[in-house]
């Protein structure tokens, strides 16, 4: 049971870090 | 010496990963291989998704336009030629790996494809998946990671670092400066965890090889003297800074290989390997790219555990091993174009590996198809006899077994002394010269974390830990690569 929960979340973190990816690519550049 | 916060919690991790392995080896490696287990079970997709991802931009980046941009000011010269330089990537991509696996990877795949198929095609998939495994991806991984340390590097002027990207990229702001700590904390544990392994390799190998040779009977005994000797042989170079000689050393083994390659082609049986490697190498070319997908989905639990213990977990271990390789060979690069140097960095050692594998691997399959097939008995009591066995079917036995010794022994010494390097420069901030003391402080951790992983003793067990060690990198390197293509199309538009 919290091993299935534990890798549910998991999996959201892969698909919200593919998405941070995609994020990423498009940002617009912060020149400090 | 600087002691900045990233080299004390880095040291902090390795050394308690070293203490915990030396204090419960059992218990470090069952761990490791219950989370790695999971983890590929539920992610492994992730994993193959990402070395064809490196590999399909690498093959882009080569034709593209940004192909022509170098890796340095725009007339900037290579250092080196480009025949010296090929012979450098050969040096980074051999190593103990290729001693210990050369044989004895084929034989297990044929034994465990002999299960699904008529042995004849299973030994031509065992080949072709070796080739999978050591071949293009894993050197579009190092390619890759090594081409951005080597643009942000030498074309933009930045520290040789994995924050580097990230704040050069997307711009040095909070989130960035603490992200980029995070990668780099992450590299040291990955490349010293990798390179503990690799040393633990070279421990069995050598012991293995010397035990036959000098006629001891349990291998066993002679794993802490071997140790003791592989850490003071490493000791020394750590101390000074001998960086020409290691060179010489690290060539001195790849001639050794390359030597003992040439030999068993000549020697055996000539036709039956150049048959081998020559449709070996088209069923590999021809179906590379869509294999690089593969992930055993509909198998059952017999061959998926054969899949995430082979190619997943040589794909993270190339995914471990892409900081430390990349550095070397960003810095044998400079001045290069991005098209020259992932042709170089991808196509020239996977050739190597083909090779190889070619002439250790089917002298492997001769064995069990035109010989008393006890080769294979011999690979499934223990990997690590398997390549010395094969040499004591040919003449000059003593000669070659010796030679092999040798060169192990100098790879994992050689690899050491530059892994010391290469933490050292990662822990202070980029230093092209860090100090003596922080270099042996280094060497100090990658022998007890060796020591561990002796203890840990199973080769299998301490592939999990370096798997367990490089997981979190599964989600460095496409930051790294995304931050590379961001400031490629940034160039251009300026």
């Amino acid at each position: 049971m919290i091993g299935g929960l534990l890798d549910t979340v998991l999996n959201l973190t892969v698909f919200a870090y593919l998405a941070f990816l995609g994020w990423l690519a498009v940002h617009p550049y912060r020149d400090p | 010496m600087t002691a900045s916060p990233l080299l004390v919690v880095a040291l902090t991790i390795s050394a308690a990963v070293a203490i915990w392995g030396i204090a419960d080896p059992e218990g470090l490696g069952a761990l490791a291989q219950t989370i790695v287990s999971v983890q590929f079970d539920s992610r492994g997709w992730l994993i193959m998704l990402e070395a064809s991802a490196f590999l399909f931009c690498a093959i882009y980046l080569a034709v593209s336009p940004y192909g022509s941009v170098r890796l340095g000011p725009d007339d900037a010269q290579p250092e080196f030629s480009t025949p010296a330089w090929i012979a450098m990537l050969f040096a980074a991509g051999m190593g103990v790996g290729l001693l210990f696996y050369g044989t004895a990877e084929p034989l297990t795949h044929l034994d465990t494809l002999s299960g699904f198929e008529n042995p004849p095609i299973a030994a031509g998939q065992a080949l072709f998946v070796t080739y999978l495994n050591w071949g293009f991806h894993a050197w579009a991984i190092y390619g890759v990671v090594g081409l951005v340390i080597a643009y942000f590097g030498f074309r933009r002027g930045r520290p040789l670092l994995l924050s580097t990207p990230l704040r050069d990229a997307v711009g040095d702001v909070a989130w960035t400066r603490a992200l980029g700590w995070v990668f780099d904390l992450l590299a040291i544990v990955a490349i010293a965890v990798g390179l503990a392994g690799s040393l633990a390799m070279g421990v069995f190998q050598v012991q293995t090889g010397l035990a036959g040779l000098i006629g001891v009977e349990s291998p066993d005994v002679l794993t802490y003297p071997v140790f003791a000797a592989i850490c003071l042989a490493f000791a020394i170079p750590l101390r000074r800074d001998l960086g020409e000689g290691m060179a010489r050393l690290s060539n001195l083994a790849m001639l050794i290989a390359i030597a003992l390659m040439a030999y068993l082609l000549i020697i055996g049986p000539t036709g039956y390997l150049m048959n081998g490697i020559v449709s070996g190498f088209g069923r590999y070319v021809f179906g590379v790219l869509p294999a690089g997908f593969a992930t055993a989905e509909f198998f059952d639990r017999g061959i998926v555990d054969w899949f995430q213990g082979w190619t997943l977990n040589y794909m993270i271990w190339w995914l471990a091993w892409s900081p430390f390789v990349g550095v070397f060979i960003a810095r044998i690069s400079r001045g290069r174009t991005i098209r020259e140097f992932l042709i170089g960095v991808i196509v020239a050692p996977t050739l190597f590996s083909i090779l190889w594998f070619g002439v250790f691997g089917g002298l492997g399959f001769y064995d069990a198809f035109q010989g008393e097939g006890t080769l294979a008995e011999v690979n499934r009591a223990s990997l690590d006899a398997t390549t010395f066995a094969l040499l004591e079917r040919f003449p000059f036995a003593w000669l070659s077994q010796a030679a092999t010794i040798l060169a192990a022994f100098l790879f994992v010494v050689t690899s050491v002394v530059s892994a010391g390097f290469v933490l050292a420069m990662f822990a202070t901030g980029g230093d092209e010269n860090p100090s003596a003391g922080i270099r042996t402080i280094w060497g100090g951790v990658l022998g007890a974390l060796g020591l561990a992983m002796v203890l840990v003793g199973d080769v299998a067990l301490v592939r999990s830990v370096i798997a367990l060690s490089a997981i979190a990198f599964v989600f460095v390197a496409p930051v790294l690569l995304v931050c590379l293509l961001r400031s490629l199309v940034y160039e251009e538009r300026r």
